[in-house]
């Protein structure tokens, strides 16, 4: 910290400046130095990790000595377009934290935003690619993703929110949506969730989504979290809210109903039958993904007779040597398939490859000659390796890899039967869901929607 | 006319498509069901477009509300703790029918109570849900379900072993009096529009029946309603079918897809109304749960300010249930049908009217008084 130089006739540092070093004190890279030039005099405070030096000297500091008057220099000041109004105490420390500086010009105070960011450079789409939409994804810095979601949506009543939470960081939020077609319900309740959100740290979105779903045990994502700007304005378009954090590449979108879940931006790029196909690919490999270990399970061990009777005894064949019943056969599979999964997902890009390749190849085909498992089986879970994937949320898909356990346990207990029912009890589960008082699940029948006039219940 | 309204009616119309109603038709085939037939589908008719037009009298409102407001509560309790167990007894039926199904036809070896278990964890939950989830989530069954339904019927009707000389023999039977027990079963088929009493509370907006949506369900009942009756005799014959005990899935297994994964048309056809069935026990049992509720409302009965009387309710429904099941034979499930089909639907839609009529009466004096 820089003392105040003790030149005779320096004018005293004005009190809240005083407050505002007592409060950083031990830091090294506060700065509080006055500005002095016949007479005229204004102080600056700043940390000097977070702010642009060379602008606060483009900006400040060169126009001090090149003006003639206090006077001239305070309104040059309140021009800058960076100039925001002072706030109260506790927000000011957040602001000066973040990176502004606090200029006092005898009685009156301003406060510059000149944060100096490293990390804005726009990342690459990794998480859900795309062939033909932007390349380009979110920032890590929210300036910047707010930037890019304003540079795609040219419109007035798109308001941007910022909210500094209660948390431990005073991590920026900021919330965007369409005024004219946001529902003003969700958004008292997403305020309000926010407002209320009583927890010590978050760090990125998905940890923010975590804690704003209040109930304890939920199986399906209420709120989708995202990197594509296009997806984005696509939501603002449907009149849904953006919560962008700070310091995290991913926004999340609020709120959700499950078919958002299972729609790629690409269908919208695409020539409406080819994008039909590929949709339909998606549920396909919805269901086969959730029911086909139940399945297995419930024609070889409860009803072989529901298939013709050629593919009966072909599934029977092939389990000829199998030493345990079918479920076990199951769950060690879908183990070791998890396992796999899990494990080149953690792993270094260079080293996932072994490891698909030793899994995948070596043990798929020594588990059945060693006739631990049936061949059929491998195919089984191959098919229902890939189709997990063609979910294209991510959250989704691992919820999924969730309710097929669930669909198989329940299967095993109770057959065919128990398949269809647990089921239809996975549908019961997720049309009871509500995602911010909007349904999760149901029939979206175009222009009824006023039909049953019970959503605002 | 709202589209759940058509799900309520519908749903409860398919599911006893399968269970016992064919049979206590069929028993019926040589004194005058077809007379019946007619006879209750155009009492349905009139039930339902009187039914939803009392109930559009009370937006928003269930029975028990509408009993609250209106009449004393020695009138209302009874009723409501009438309409609760015959509700509940609806539900149970079909679960006992559905029970029997899968212990004969799918898994033989399987203990009766394991079946029964399988139902418990998805209905309980089904039962707490929302009205309004339990209308969407029928929807999304009800289309799931429906293309297959029509496919079944498709191939029934174009099958070559259909033999349209039984249905015509069984048509020719036109000239009997109508018989009572056949009348009052196809009017339980009828009736799905009685589940208002309960989701009614959901309907905010019910209008009045439009005269598009009166065609469409006529023409829909008197669909299902032929086609429950005279499918199986065109498939088993006039005289033969009258031993069988569910002749719906007999007819189903009387076809075959040639070319299909899995060859036998039953299957397919077990699956889809099993899943209807699950729906219509879930309606039923809301229903029945509700207005139970709103005769014993334990306040002191609670556990941490949680009050137990759904979980109470729910567990002596399954207890009943489990117990019922174990003892009653397939001949006690026809003669209990056919009891509750020939007395409880008849004088539950009579009191229902009832009711109504008389609340929407007081509805109309107090609104008189207010204006003085």
């Amino acid at each position: 910290m820089n003392e105040q130089q003790g030149t005779s006739g320096a004018p005293e540092a004005p009190p809240l400046l005083n407050t505002l070093s007592k409060e950083f004190k031990p830091s090294n890279d506060v700065v509080q130095t006055p500005l002095q030039i016949k007479g005229e005099c204004a102080f600056l405070f700043y940390l000097k990790s977070v702010t642009d030096g060379d602008k606060i000297h483009q900006t400040v500091i060169r126009p001090f000595f090149e003006m003639a008057s206090e006077e001239s220099f305070t309104s040059y000041i309140q021009s800058l377009p960076n100039q925001s109004e002072v706030p109260a105490k506790e927000q000011l420390f957040v602001k000066i934290s973040a990176g502004s500086v606090l200029i006092a010009i005898r009685d009156r105070t301003f406060l510059l935003d000149v944060r100096l960011v490293k990390n804005n450079e726009v990342q690459d789409t990794t998480i859900e690619p795309t062939v033909h939409g932007p390349q380009k994804g979110l920032s890590e810095d929210i300036g910047t993703t707010i930037n890019l979601i304003r540079q795609r949506y040219h419109k007035p009543s798109l308001i941007v929110e910022e909210i500094v939470t209660d948390d431990e960081t005073n991590r920026t939020v900021a919330l965007l949506y369409d005024n004219d077609l946001v529902e003003p319900e969700v958004l008292k309740k997403i305020k309000a969730e926010l407002e209320n959100l009583q927890t010590p740290l978050f760090q990125s979105a998905g940890e923010l989504q975590h804690f704003l779903n209040k109930s304890r045990w939920t199986l399906f994502p209420t709120t989708i979290i995202t990197e594509r700007p296009d997806r984005i304005i696509f939501n603002l378009v449907g009149g849904k809210v953006v919560i962008a954090i700070d310091g995290s590449p991913n926004v999340i979108i609020a709120p959700v109903i499950f078919f958002d879940f299972m729609s790629s931006m690409e269908d919208n790029y695409r020539v409406s039958v080819l994008s039909g196909m590929t949709i339909l690919l998606r549920y396909i490999g919805l269901f086969i993904c959730i029911l086909l270990p139940g399945l297995y399970v419930a024609m070889t061990s409860y009803n072989p007779n529901i298939l013709r009777i050629e593919l009966a005894l072909t599934v029977a064949g092939s389990r000829i040597g199998v030493p345990y019943p079918s479920f076990f056969e199951v769950l060690f599979m879908l183990l070791f398939m998890e396992l796999l999964t899990e494990a080149s997902m953690r792993l270094p890009k260079a080293v996932s490859g072994t490891a698909t390749t030793v899994g995948g190849l070596i043990l798929g085909t020594a588990a059945t000659e060693a006739s631990l498992t049936s061949t059929i089986m491998i195919i089984i879970i191959a098919a229902m390796a890939i189709s997990t994937f063609v979910i294209p949320i991510n959250e989704m898909s691992f919820t999924m890899r969730v309710v097929r356990v669930l669909l198989l346990i329940y299967s095993s207990l109770f057959g065919m039967v128990g398949l269809l029912i647990g089921f239809m009890g996975i549908i019961f589960l997720m049309v009871n869901k509500e995602s911010l008082g909007i349904p999760y699940l149901r029939i979206p029948w175009i222009g009824k929607n006023d039909e049953l006039k019970a959503d605002n219940k | 006319m709202s589209r759940f309204l058509f799900y309520l009616i519908l749903i409860n119309m398919m599911t006893s498509m399968v269970s016992l109603t064919p049979r206590i038709l069929i028993a019926g085939s040589g004194s005058g069901t077809v007379v019946s037939l007619i006879i209750a589908l155009f009492v349905g008719i009139v039930m339902t477009y009187i039914l939803v037009r009392l109930f559009s009298h009370f937006p928003g409102l269930g029975l028990p509300e509408i009993l609250k407001a209106y009449a004393p509560k020695w009138f209302a309790k009874p009723i409501l703790l009438f309409f609760g167990l015959a509700w509940y007894t609806a539900g149970l039926f079909t679960l006992i029918a559905y029970t029997i199904i899968i212990i004969r036809f799918l898994t033989p070896n399987m203990s009766i109570y394991t079946i029964v278990l399988t139902f418990v964890i998805v209905v309980t939950y089904g039962v707490f849900m929302k009205a309004r989830n339990i209308l969407y989530m029928s929807e999304i069954i009800f289309i799931v379900v429906v293309p297959l339904i029509v496919f079944i019927q498709l191939k029934g009707y174009i099958n070559r072993d259909l033999n349209w000389d039984y249905v015509r023999i069984a048509l020719m039977e036109i000239n009997h009096l109508p018989d009572y027990g056949a009348f009052t079963s196809s009017l339980f088929i009828v009736i799905g529009t009685a589940n208002l009493v309960i989701f009614n509370r959901v309907f905010t907006q019910l209008k009045k029946p439009t005269g598009k949506g009166m065609a469409l369900l006529t023409f829909l009942l008197a669909y299902v309603l032929a086609s429950t009756y005279f499918l199986p005799i065109g498939f088993g014959g006039y005289e033969p079918l009258k031993t069988t005990i569910f002749p719906w899935i007999m007819t189903s297994d009387s076809i075959r897809m040639k070319f299909g994964i899995i060859e036998r048309i039953v299957f397919i056809f077990t699956g889809a109304f099993l899943a209807l069935g699950v729906v219509s026990i879930v309606m039923h049992w809301h229903v029945s749960i509700q207005l139970l509720a709103s005769v014993f409302d334990f306040k002191r009965f609670k556990w941490k300010s949680f009050n137990l009387t759904f979980p109470l309710l729910i567990v002596m429904f399954w207890v009943v249930a489990m117990f019922v099941i174990a003892k009653i034979s397939t001949e006690g499930l026809f003669r209990a049908v056919e009891m509750y089909d020939d007395y409880f639907t008849p004088t539950l839609l009579v009191l229902l009217v009832f009711c109504l009529l008389l609340a929407r009466k007081g509805a109309a004096s107090k609104w008189r008084k207010s204006k003085k």
